[in-house]
């Protein structure tokens, strides 16, 4: 294989490696790796042996991938160090988009600025139940929350919810009386939240209902209007795949804007430009899951090297791609979408 | 076959020794949360009056890659985390730079004899306290009524 075409892929691999071995690994184990590896691969460059080199170097990035993945201790104010299960009044901010399972039902992902007075920090899942007033990312609330430990129900070695949670960062979940939380100030929603409002509404205006629906689906992810029988069709199919949003809906953006920028005989650079402006918004619009998040990478990746007339190649950008979401989420190596997504655009690209 | 050229070596170990350093300051910070604190209202208490010299600054975003314990929140938590001096005791006064027990006995006794503060600049009026730590102060307390 001609490793030297994707450099970035033996980094990629070694640090997912290290990630993957956080669990196991020791700080004071991996700092000392970290430092002999930079000290050896020092000193074997400047004997000029550089295959050696390269090797030490290898286990210097794992030894990184670890020090990243290993869990910290949760700071002294964290929610999760409450006595739980109990109600309290908490004061925070909403850090997502509210998720509406119905007009009844709402999920919100709260970041805790207080609970009954007290400063704490940490992230709580609540469900609130009754008809809430309207929310958004951003806002700030107050409420009278029941609190539980997050936890998983489930058969050994299916999908475990309570660790999906704290992949995400959520050991506290929540519920919640509507009339017991009041919104506290009223900020405009962020602008990707707009668009994809202004998206919904002006899709659902032009189809009927479950086909507007069905089109959100496709186009922005956003399934909450799917009625049932038709998100159980999907299921049953098994093409659900289809109403998320992947890197074929990126590849589709970043053609038609090429192509838009083609037609009306714009230059190959701010085409370029161009695409990559669209693609990023997309993905801030839809939000970060692993396989947008992999997607733009790869797409921002490519259209910049058409800017820098460059030699593309895309398994060094899907290296990259995984580089990026380790480092910013490193317990997404676990996550179902990530090994999928990656698993799949290896298999296709190499 | 080598897989990496000198070159691109050096880079690669630039960039791993950032990354460790990265990390190691991000475990630091968690490791010395009071430290941090103290660092972080550095920059936000005013210079002393008539001084030139610009606010010390500290490294905006030293936590690369722990993007939840970004410096925004952070100091919008201190921001509501702000001392009352109408409702706080001796012990969450003498949190305060420049108040130790004394000063904040001495307070706290005269808010028990005067009636509550109406601004910051009331501090005045207790023995002790000089116009150069109610401008330290000025950014860290409030006054209800």
């Amino acid at each position: 294989m001609p490793w030297r075409a994707m450099p970035l892929a033996p980094v990629a691999i070694a640090f997912a490696a290290g990630v993957g071995l956080a669990p196991w690994a020791r700080p004071d184990v991996a700092w000392t790796t970290w430092l002999a590896a930079l000290a050896s691969t020092g000193a074997l460059l400047l004997t000029g042996r550089t295959a050696g080199a390269t090797a030490l170097l290898l286990v210097g990035v794992a030894a990184v991938g670890a020090l990243h993945g290993i869990e910290t201790p949760l700071p002294p104010g964290h929610v999760a160090r409450l006595d739980l299960p109990r109600t309290a009044h908490v004061d925070g901010r909403l850090v997502a988009e509210p998720v509406w399972w119905a007009p009844d039902r709402v999920r919100l992902l709260i970041e805790v600025e207080r609970v009954d007075g007290l400063e704490r920090s940490g992230r709580i899942q609540a469900t609130v139940y009754g008809v809430a007033p309207p929310l958004v990312l951003g806002q700030r609330i107050t409420a009278e929350l029941r609190l539980h430990p997050a936890i998983g129900f489930r058969n050994p070695g299916t999908f475990d919810y309570a660790e999906h949670l704290k992949r995400e960062d959520i050991r506290v979940t929540a519920t919640a009386r509507a009339d017991r939380l009041t919104p506290v100030d009223h900020p405009a929603p962020p602008w990707p939240e707009r668009i994809k409002r202004a998206s919904v509404a002006a899709i659902s205006q032009a189809l009927p209902r479950a086909s507007a629906a069905l089109l959100a689906g496709l186009l922005l992810g956003e399934r909450t209007a799917l009625p049932p029988e038709l998100d159980e069709g999907f299921r049953r199919a098994g093409v659900y795949h289809v109403l998320a949003v992947s890197g074929f809906n990126v590849v589709l953006l970043a053609a038609a804007v090429l192509a838009l920028c083609r037609l009306a005989r714009v230059g190959r650079r701010v085409s370029a430009v161009a695409a990559i402006v669209v693609v990023v918004g997309f993905a801030a619009v839809v939000g970060p899951e692993p396989s947008v998040l992999r997607a733009v990478v790869m797409a921002v990746l490519v259209l910049a090297a058409l800017l820098l007339e460059r030699e593309a190649s895309v398994t060094n950008s899907l290296a990259l791609a995984a580089l990026a979401i380790l480092a910013i989420r490193p317990g997404d190596l676990l996550d179902p979408g990530f090994q999928l997504s990656f698993a799949a655009t290896a298999g296709i690209v190499a | 076959m080598t897989l990496y050229s000198r070159h691109q070596l050096i880079v690669l170990l630039v960039l791993l020794s950032a990354a460790g350093f990265g990390l190691a300051v991000g475990h630091w910070r968690r490791a010395h949360p009071d430290v941090v604190e103290r660092l972080e209202q550095f920059d936000r208490t005013p210079p002393p009056a008539g001084s030139l010299a610009p606010p010390a600054r500290f490294p905006a975003s030293p936590e690369r890659g722990h993007p939840r314990a970004t410096p925004r929140s952070a100091r919008q938590t201190s921001r509501a985390a702000r001392i009352d001096l109408n409702r706080a005791d001796v012990a969450e006064l003498t949190q305060l730079p420049g108040i130790g027990p004394v000063l904040a006995t001495r307070i706290v006794q005269a808010r028990e004899a005067d009636g509550p503060f109406a601004t910051v600049d009331d501090l005045h009026h207790v023995g002790g306290v000089s116009r150069r730590t109610i401008e330290r102060l000025r950014r860290l307390v409030t006054v209800t009524r």
